[in-house]
Parts: C-alpha cells; sequence; structure tokens
C-alpha cells in the first residue's frame, strides 16, 4: 500500500508508463499523483494500493485489468473505455468523467461520491456497494448491471437511464445514518 | 507496512490487516469474521494476529474474534475493558498505541457511543461505524448526531487531505473527498454545539 505520508514519485509520461507496466504485470505500492496521459492502452496489469490522485486520462483504454484499493480522486477522464476491468475498493471521488464507458466490469464497492458524469455508460457491469453519493449525472446509462445496494444519496437521477438493472436493490434515499 | 482489505459478504463490512512487509507480527482492525480467506491472507502474508484493535464492541459484530482468540494469542484493543467477556485493553481519546507498525492515535467518536472510537496512523484512519464514504452512522437521535457530525468534522476531516479513510463499512475515501461530499449539515449549531 503507497504510504500517503511519504513524498510521491515524481509523474512520468505516458510512453515511459506503458514500457513499465509492459515489464510489470503487477504494480503495487506506487504513488504517482497528477499524471497527464492522453492515448494510453492498459491491457492484463494488475495494481494494489497504487495513489494515481488527480490523474487526467484522455482517449484511453483500460482492458482485462484489476484494480484494488487503488485511489484515483480529483481524477479527470475523458474519452476513457473500460473493459473486463475489476475495480475493488477504489476511490474515484471528486473525479470527472465524460465519454467514458465501463463494459464487462466488476465495480465492487468503490467511491464515486462528488462525480461529475457526462456521458457516461455502465454495460454489464456488477456495480455491487458502490457509491455515487452527491454526484451530478448527466446522460448517464446503466444498463444490464447490478446494482445491490449501490447508493446514490443526495444524487439527481432525473434523465439517468436504468435499463435491464435492479434498481429496486439500489438505495436513492436513507434515513439518517445507515 | 502492508496493508489488506478483507470484506465480509456475512456483515457487510470490511476488515483491515496491517503488517511488515517482511511477515511478522500483525494487527487485524475489526474482525467481524475471520473466515478462511481472511485466515489464508494472513498465513500467506506470513504473518501472526498479535493485535486486533476495534473500533467497536458491538458483540453482534465480533463473531470473528470469537474464532480468531482459538487460533492466535492476540491483545484486543477498544474502548472497553471488556469484549465478548474476556478482557481487553481500553483506550481513551488521545492516547497513542505503540504496536508493531507505526503509533496509533486513539480517536473518540461522540455520539455513537461511548464505545465509539477511530484509530489514525501514517497516514490511514479507520474510521468504524461512525463514518463511512459520504455517509455517516446510525445514531439514536438528533442531538447524538450533532455530536458524531462535530466530532467528525473536529477530529477526521482536519487531518491532512491526503489520508486515506477506512470505515467498517462501503468503500473507502480520503479527507479531501470528504471535505467535498461528507453531508456537513447544519444540526451542530441546531444542537447548540459550537
Amino acid at each position: 500500500m503507497f504510504n500517503p505520508r511519504e513524498s510521491p514519485a515524481r509523474p512520468i509520461g505516458g510512453e515511459e508508463l506503458s514500457r513499465l507496466l509492459d515489464h510489470h504485470r503487477f504494480v503495487s505500492d506506487l504513488n504517482m499523483p497528477r499524471l497527464d496521459l492522453v492515448g494510453l492502452e492498459i491491457t492484463g496489469n494488475s495494481f494494489y494500493g497504487c495513489n494515481f490522485a488527480s490523474v487526467k486520462l484522455v482517449n484511453a483504454t483500460v482492458a482485462e485489468s484489476s484494480f484494488e484499493l487503488c485511489f484515483f480522486p480529483f481524477a479527470s477522464f475523458s474519452d476513457v473505455a473500460f473493459s473486463n476491468v475489476t475495480i475493488r475498493n477504489c476511490v474515484f471521488g471528486a473525479s470527472r468523467a465524460s465519454r467514458a464507458s465501463f463494459a464487462g466490469c466488476n465495480v465492487i464497492q468503490c467511491n464515486f461520491n462528488g462525480l461529475e458524469a457526462t456521458d457516461v455508460s455502465f454495460e454489464d457491469c456488477d456495480l455491487l456497494h458502490s457509491r455515487f453519493n452527491a454526484a451530478m449525472l448527466r446522460t448517464v446509462r446503466f444498463e444490464n448491471c447490478n446494482l445491490k445496494e449501490t447508493r446514490f444519496l443526495r444524487t439527481p437521477i432525473t434523465g439517468t437511464v436504468f435499463r435491464y438493472s435492479n434498481q429496486e436493490d439500489a438505495v436513492f434515499a436513507a434515513e439518517d445514518g445507515w | 507496512m502492508n496493508l489488506y482489505s478483507h470484506y465480509s459478504f456475512d456483515t457487510l463490512s470490511n476488515s483491515y490487516l496491517l503488517g511488515p512487509r517482511a511477515g511478522g507480527d500483525a494487527i487485524l482492525f475489526d474482525p467481524a469474521t475471520f473466515d478462511v480467506p481472511l485466515l489464508d491472507l494472513v498465513e500467506k502474508q506470513h504473518y501472526y494476529v498479535r493485535h486486533v484493535v476495534l473500533t467497536h464492541c458491538d458483540d453482534a459484530r465480533l463473531d470473528g474474534l470469537r474464532t480468531l482468540r482459538r487460533i492466535y494469542d492476540c491483545t484486543v484493543y477498544a474502548a472497553h475493558a471488556t469484549v465478548l467477556g474476556s478482557p481487553a485493553i481500553a483506550v481513551s481519546h488521545g492516547e497513542v498505541l505503540d504496536l508493531c507498525c507505526s503509533p496509533i492515535e486513539v480517536i473518540a467518536m461522540p455520539g455513537m457511543g461511548s464505545d465509539s472510537v477511530a484509530y489514525h496512523m501514517a497516514g490511514f484512519v479507520f474510521t468504524g461505524t461512525a463514518m463511512s464514504a459520504a455517509e455517516y452512522g446510525s445514531v439514536p437521535n438528533p442531538y447524538a448526531k450533532a455530536l458524531l457530525l462535530a466530532g467528525i468534522r473536529d477530529r477526521i476531516l482536519t487531518l491532512p487531505e491526503e489520508t486515506v479513510i477506512l470505515p467498517c463499512h462501503g468503500p473507502p475515501s480520503t479527507v479531501a473527498v470528504e471535505r467535498r461530499t461528507f453531508p456537513m449539515e447544519a444540526s451542530t449549531h441546531d444542537a447548540g454545539l459550537p
């Protein structure tokens, strides 16, 4: 697990990161906030306990990979496609996403609170116990998704499409506390 | 230091295992269950659970502790001196525990009851049932809620912004994200608190 108190590593460029990921399929404990990455392709990598706070990811694809206890707070995702990716216990809080897609992904117990999402789709995804509290969802689609205990507290869902998903198992309002 | 998260589908809660990279004595936070996957995790990392640290003393959420005590000779740290009928080392607000990895500061979480504490160590804060990502724990009345929210505001959200929040229920977060998304209401003022 990265140490939040240690000075972060110097951000590196997309080509350098691609070379690193080619040689190291399993990456852990990396503390590298403020990456600025365009056109990155990640396939077949596993990440554990990494910090990518404030990452800017543009025109990227992430496939057949896994992320656990990884942190992407205050990140920006634009034209990013996640497919067949397992994401567990990760933080995307206070991030922005536009034209992003998640297809066939397991997004288990992840934090999307405060997310500002525009034109984002989740298709065939398991979103068990993930949270979208206090988020702004514009043109967001959940299709054929498991929404068991997925929480949308204080999030307006007008205009959000839930299709073939168990919306009745999601939580949109709660009494004080939980 | 290595940190591992374990999710129990029985109790829908998280436990956290902390230990040195090379194996050895480890700390287990809030073992709601102690099942085979968690045992595998401990053993594969060559850990011995020497210390069990509890953020609450709710018997119904501590079944794992019964199992754990049969396997490991561990010391339990909690806000109360007795847990599940066995002695524990009672901790109090402001105390610093010196266990195997790093000093651990005890933070009382008023409003959740006298048995509720959080622990802050090395850039991580274990908030137990008092606080999770953009939500707070269940409290019995508005005054308790006001106390809890004031405690979260003054004791958790004042930690350095990069501090990682690891709750008993739900996903992790960071202090910076919670400052943006936590529902800090006016109820502290309503209850006459500063």
